[in-house]
């Protein structure tokens, strides 16, 4: 256990080789993505999952917990209708303590009144969608980002989910959801977050890589965005001035991003990537008892 | 218990009756500024939000309607904010085609969304002349008038 706070700090090392400047702030970031319902693991012949009991037990050992930032992309659900293990997924992301989850397309496999649920017991968010779940209401998915302070910074959130994902759902369910343009949809909650004084913005972006080039080239203002849906590993880059990450399939990696913000606002960024091995990993004893109870109630049903 | 307190932070905190109403600033779809200020304190006022592709909001603006008509003489004031992201481009083709005598506002930026925690539209705020949020209503309901006129018309 000793050496999972030591690849934190190794992060943190290799980023004070970029601080040139006067260090004002430094904060770092944890983000996964793409859970794919891994609460558990396997080997899996040539598509290992180390499932979200590695990366609970590496969680809960951090110092400190409450001045990182614990993010996620979306798609934290098997795309196969499952409520007892959605429930239990997003009850360990909750107790991880999460701060916000990006709405991924997977959320909806229990259909959407189970997701309306969700909304309301875990920090989901989808800031440019809007369910209309019957002919008497439109339910805005999110309408505030949320601003939390970490590392004595100052930090607003919002997600946002694109379009292009709902392509192959069927009909039933888009004609039930309105999508804003994410590029409108960032700049009004970029204005807004501005207005409030943060000094970190970070956008949750479920969809393609080149949807959110094309947003980050476009619209200025957010400092990092974190990326998922197509399940693949996206190193840190420079899009404009923000940074778009993503740690790519099956929820197997953590990526750990820290950011030093310098005198005048300049960020500078480190990144490492942690990978979790279900084979090697110690598992965490909470989450492993509700895998275990899972099973066991998915045996009596079968 | 942590988890209670958890459970409790994404429920949200929106305003409820007794709550004063929140000052907003919108355009107008001739593109003037509306200030709270020339309505709150001065009558009653009934805010709604709505969208121009909500079902339940479309359902709702004859009874809004008729509401204006039977109290605008005792004072009653409604102002429809349009939260279309679009703005303007939709929403003056709608009233276009269904003329109204409701102050229609542009909220497409959800400036006043925001200010009035609207979750879910359409959402109705009854304001009575102190300025203080009396009455509201989520979602679209068919006795909406017999609810609004009782508390007006007592």
């Amino acid at each position: 256990m000793k050496a999972l706070p030591a690849a934190l700090v190794l992060a943190l090392a290799a980023v004070s080789l970029f601080a040139n400047g006067d260090r004002e702030s430094t904060l770092t970031i944890l983000y996964s993505s793409s859970l794919n319902g891994n609460l558990d693991g396997c080997e899996c012949k040539g598509q290992p999952r180390s499932g979200l009991v590695k990366r609970a037990a590496w969680l809960r050992a951090l110092e400190q917990p409450e001045q990182i930032l614990l993010v996620d992309g979306g798609d934290l659900l098997d795309p196969y209708p499952d409520p007892e293990l959605a429930t239990a997924i997003f009850d360990t992301y909750l107790e991880l303590g999460y701060t916000a989850i990006a709405l991924g397309d997977q959320e909806f496999a229990n259909g959407v009144e189970s997701l309306l649920e969700y909304r309301q017991r875990y920090p989901l968010m989808a800031h440019n969608l809007t369910i209309c779940p019957d002919e008497n209401r439109c339910i805005f998915f999110s309408t505030t980002p949320q601003i939390v302070e970490k590392a004595g910074l100052r930090i607003g959130l919002f997600a946002l989910i694109d379009p292009q994902v709902f392509t192959l759902y069927p009909t039933q369910l888009k004609t039930k959801l309105k999508i804003q343009d994410p590029k409108t949809a960032a700049r009004n909650q970029l204005a807004y977050l501005d207005e409030q004084g943060v000094e970190i913005t970070v956008l949750l972006y479920h969809g393609p890589y080149q949807s959110a080039k094309q947003l980050a080239e476009a619209v200025a203002g957010a400092d990092v965005l974190i990326l998922a849906h197509e399940q693949r590993l996206i190193e840190p880059r420079r899009v404009g001035d923000t940074i778009i990450a993503s740690p790519g399939e099956d929820g197997n990696r953590l990526g750990i991003l820290t950011l030093e913000v310098l005198a005048g606002g300049r960020i500078e960024y480190g990144n490492t990537f942690h990978l979790f091995s279900w084979q090697n990993d110690p598992d965490d004893p909470a989450v492993r008892r509700r895998i275990n109870e899972y099973k066991k109630r998915l045996r009596e049903r079968l | 218990m942590i988890l209670a307190v958890l459970l409790c932070s994404f429920s949200g905190f929106a305003l409820e009756p007794g709550d004063k109403a929140p000052p907003f600033v919108n355009l107008d779809l001739s593109k003037h500024h509306v200030l709270s200020k020339n309505y709150f304190g001065k009558g009653w006022v009934m805010l709604d939000f709505f969208a121009t592709d909500c079902e339940g909001c479309k359902k709702e603006i004859p009874i809004i309607e008729q509401l204006y008509r039977e109290f605008s003489d005792q004072g009653l004031e409604v102002i429809v904010f349009a939260t279309d992201s679009e703005g303007a481009e939709v929403v003056i083709p709608f009233f276009e085609n269904k003329p109204t005598p409701l102050t229609i506002l542009l909220d497409h930026y959800q400036v006043t969304v925001k200010k009035y925690e609207v979750g879910e539209i359409p959402s109705l705020f009854l304001i009575d002349p102190q300025g203080s949020i009396v009455h509201k209503e989520v979602g679209y309901r068919e006795d909406l008038y017999e609810v609004i006129s009782s508390i007006l018309g007592s």
